[in-house]
């Protein structure tokens, strides 16, 4: 099924590079890829017309259609849906350069990048994309003011000398190096037009906007002048639906053609449902529980290696997701090209007792605070505790709402946390590297650990780099203040009245990287 | 879950002022109205000091606003600069002196993010509430009044039997299982013959989308149906069994003019106060009802606004709901007191 997918989406990129405009070439390529594929489900000619309704989780009455305001599960699946990025990071997590940009170029050193965009592609109020409106996005994204949630990862760049070299192309300056920082450009980074009014958005996207009522439903209509493959349906519904029964209630009703976030304890029951298609894809996405490095008794790092020890990540996957995730050794980057698949860790009461012991922390009581921020982690915080009992150590799980966890985010010693599956670098950037700030939950700090993420950062040749990310990653299965216990899976559902589905997200976005324009009805 | 306060059987009694004992008619009609004033000021405190508490209460919420906005990776200085545009910097007593203010004037500030303001957020919300909460209504008391009614006349029969069975297991039953169970008959599993989720688009009314409507009402009605059906027994049985009855049963009326003449309107009073606890609760009860069939009313807003700590959405929805307890309640007292000749003229 991944091959499947890959060939599709490999099919319709290369054809929207070349720029294939036209509506027919939409669907003919669309045919192209059917032929290419063999999986009954893809075999259909793709049909233009209908009006695709999608359920979609979260939702709160305080959102808006802003491009810089992606907090929160729903916000994050608008954007996706309606903004784009210059570049795109797909569902099998590679890199496409030329999305919105043509070629996006490092100098030597990594620290100055050009970004060349593609000539005439067109925003919704008839615009043509130019230098001028990409350095605008970065400018309002940058702007304390706008409260951008991409700000945190784009604050690398040297504003006040980055500029447009000329109408199509922008000189990145960089304060450090970043050899990733075409990835970064992937990650809700969103290009408006000069002069975008949040009120009426507008954007390079498939979809073009028609209404918006917060936590309520997002209608929008085909962008016909788009660059890539023209929507397959005529107008596109999201509604909110927050509950997780009542967004797989309305699934199973009809009321909707497909839902994200398939809440894990129903994923078994809906597979064997006609009528559905439940699309399962491991993911890089992790939920760890967290301990702050620098205070007692996380700041002994025995105890760290200790707590990591007890947990047992199979017994937590079977539980607490329902075997909807695969075990995970205290690091991340998973499908990263550089990611370490060979570091493991199972649980090893012995060794976690003669650590304690040797740490003079024997009869540990702790408290740790978790929430249902994300899909499992309530029930995976109580597997700790109940792992942690063999080895002595008393753990409390102490469980608060979502709003009070946000209000001490980064100040609970021992709490969780929750990631999709960003490429490792860009991770690290944000999360535990020299940069990183009001996300560094652990208070993670660690000289080699920079100095490798430095080193990393300069290094254009992706070989030499994976070297060192290996390198980086050992030291945070070694000394590290996360327990990333699992990848889970991304749990989509659709109706089998929808063709052009995308079962493989490994990037943990959901909904095919939320490719809602080439979906259609057979 | 059914009230659990008794209703008032009698409202507060108009108070008789010694000097009036030998007062005419006008003066009775007077001090009605002054009681009436009276009612209403302190409805007014009452809804004063609701404000008071709510403020007070979202206040003590633990957990930031800004934060909720911004996300939990924002940057210090966003913070900073939101919550001084939001004016949460500012002392909480000038933050509430705002905000009574803006209510005053009929505003009901702005949402912390929303570009929309509270009262055009809130208003689809509010029409979407009140129509389920008036067809819950419309169909749970009248269906009381004749259940219960039949109930008591065909007391201790098979009928009676029955209902009270039936009823009595519904009492036990929260609301939210009673909306499950319906979920599951009509809408998802056994029947696909109900829509399982309330999907309205807002600007229309609600009443538009009477397949939408259909599940949420059915489990508001027989989530207050009991109580109602039983005050109405209990009160019916009374009325049966008093000396008038008995008399206009001796004078050889027939059997189906005392009940519609005597028993059904002597029991009307009790039933006001019902019928308005009854609407207060549906007003409460929409909130686990609304985020069951994600309706789109005010309940799930609220349960939305308090996650996503959207303090005015919170004050406003609570006011609200407040102000609605309040008005109700007077109305009913209102009524009672002109439904009840003895209450009107009982001063002299």
């Amino acid at each position: 099924m991944a091959l499947e997918a890959e060939i599709t989406r490999r099919d319709l990129l290369r054809a929207g590079a070349v720029g294939t405009l036209a509506l027919g070439a939409g669907s003919l390529l669309g045919s192209d890829a059917a032929r290419a594929a063999s999986s009954s489900l893809l075999a259909s000619t793709p049909k233009r017309g209908g009006t695709l309704r999608v359920g979609i989780a979260g939702g709160s009455p305080t959102d808006d259609f802003d491009m810089a305001h992606i907090n929160g599960p729903s916000a994050t699946v608008r954007g996706q849906v309606f903004y784009e990025t210059v570049t795109y990071l797909d569902g099998n997590f590679r890199l496409h350069n030329d999305f919105l940009a043509q070629e996006v170029q490092p100098n030597a050193t990594g620290d100055r990048w050009t970004v060349r965009l593609k000539p005439g592609v067109e925003f919704h109020n008839g615009k043509t994309l130019t230098a001028d409106d990409f350095l605008f996005s970065i400018r309002r994204l940058l702007d304390p003011k706008s409260g951008a949630t991409a700000a945190g990862q784009l604050l690398g760049i040297d504003l006040k000398r980055t500029r447009k070299r000329d109408k199509r192309t922008v000189e990145f300056v960089l304060k450090r190096p970043f050899s990733v920082f075409d990835y970064l450009l992937s990650d809700i980074v969103y290009v408006v037009p000069v002069g975008y009014d949040p009120k009426r958005p507008v954007s390079t996207g498939p979809w073009k906007f028609k209404s918006f009522q917060p936590a309520r439903r997002t209608v929008l209509e085909r962008f016909p002048n788009y660059h890539g493959t023209l929507a397959y349906a005529d107008e596109l519904v999201l509604t909110e639906l927050p509950d997780d029964t009542a967004r797989v209630n309305a699934l199973v009703s009809g009321q909707v053609d497909a839902i994200n976030q398939v809440p894990y304890a129903r994923v078994a029951q809906l597979k064997r449902q006609s009528g559905l298609r439940v699309a399962v894809s491991p993911t890089g996405g992790f939920n760890p529980i967290t301990m702050r490095v620098d205070v007692a008794p996380f700041n002994d790092v025995r105890v760290r290696q200790a707590i990591r020890l007890v947990m047992n990540r199979k017994q937590a996957i079977a539980t607490a997701l329902y075997g909807q995730g695969t075990p995970a050794a205290d690091t991340y980057g998973r499908f990263d090209p550089s990611f370490n698949a060979r570091l493991t860790r199972e649980q090893d009461i012995e060794q976690a007792k003669s650590l304690l012991k040797r740490a003079g922390k024997e009869g540990l009581k702790l408290e740790l605070v978790t929430s249902p921020i994300a899909a499992g982690i309530v029930e995976a915080s109580q597997v700790l505790a109940e792992n942690a009992k063999a080895a002595g150590i008393n753990i409390t799980v102490r469980k608060v709402d979502p709003g009070t966890y946000f209000s001490q985010y980064g100040k609970w010693p021992f709490g969780i946390d929750f990631w999709v599956g960003l490429p490792y670098l860009v991770i690290a950037s944000i999360k535990d590297g020299p940069g990183a700030s009001v996300v560094n939950v652990t208070h993670f700090n660690d000289p080699q650990f920079n100095s490798l993420f430095n080193q990393a950062s300069r290094q254009l040749n992706q070989q030499e780099r994976t070297q060192i990310v290996h390198e980086m990653q050992k030291i945070q299965y070694e000394r590290g203040g996360d327990i990333i216990w699992s990848f889970q899976n991304g749990v989509d559902a659709y109706s089998t009245k929808l063709g052009g589905i995308q079962p493989i997200d490994k990037t943990a976005w959901g909904l095919g990287r939320a490719q809602l324009n080439k979906l259609y009805f057979r | 879950m059914t009230p659990t306060a008794e209703p008032t059987l009698a409202p507060e009694m108009p108070l008789q002022s010694p000097g009036s004992v030998s007062s005419g008619r006008r003066s009775q009609k007077s001090a009605t109205a002054l009681w009436m004033l009276r009612r209403l000021l302190l409805s007014l405190l009452v809804l004063f000091g609701v404000s008071v508490l709510v403020f007070v209460a979202t206040q003590a919420l633990p957990g930031d606003p800004a934060v909720q906005i911004l996300g939990h990776g924002a940057q210090p200085e966003q913070l900073a600069a939101l919550r001084e545009q939001l004016g949460l910097d500012r002392p909480l007593l000038s933050q509430y002196g705002h905000w009574l203010g803006n209510v005053l004037t009929g505003s009901l500030g702005e949402s912390l993010t929303s570009p929309q303001s509270v009262g055009s957020l809130l208003l689809d919300r509010a029409l979407a509430s009140l129509a389920l909460v008036l067809s819950s209504a419309a169909i749970a008391i009248p269906l009381g009044i004749v259940l219960g009614s039949f109930g008591a006349i065909r007391r201790d029969r098979p009928f009676d039997y029955a209902s009270q069975g039936v009823l009595l297991v519904l009492t036990a039953l929260p609301e939210f299982v009673i909306g499950l169970a319906l979920l599951i008959l009509f809408g998802t599993t056994v029947f696909q013959v109900l829509p399982a989720v309330a999907l309205i688009p807002s600007g229309g009314s609600a009443f538009m989308h009477p397949r939408e409507l259909a599940l949420p009402v059915i489990t508001l009605v027989l989530a207050v149906l009991p109580y109602l059906t039983r005050l109405q027994r209990a009160v019916m049985i009374d009325v049966l069994e008093s000396d008038y009855i008995q008399m206009a049963r001796l004078k050889g009326l027939p059997e189906r003019l005392v009940v519609r003449r005597h028993a059904l309107r002597n029991s009307a009073v009790p039933v006001v106060q019902g019928s308005a606890l009854t609407l207060i609760y549906l007003t409460g009860g929409i909130v686990a009802v609304e985020y069951l069939f994600a309706y789109p009313g005010l309940g799930s807003a609220l349960t939305t606004a308090v996650a996503g700590r959207d303090l005015p959405v919170v004050q406003a929805i609570v006011l609200l709901l407040a102000s609605v307890y309040v008005v109700i309640n007077l109305v009913a007292d209102f009524l009672t007191v002109l439904l009840v000749p003895r209450l009107r003229t009982q001063r002299a």
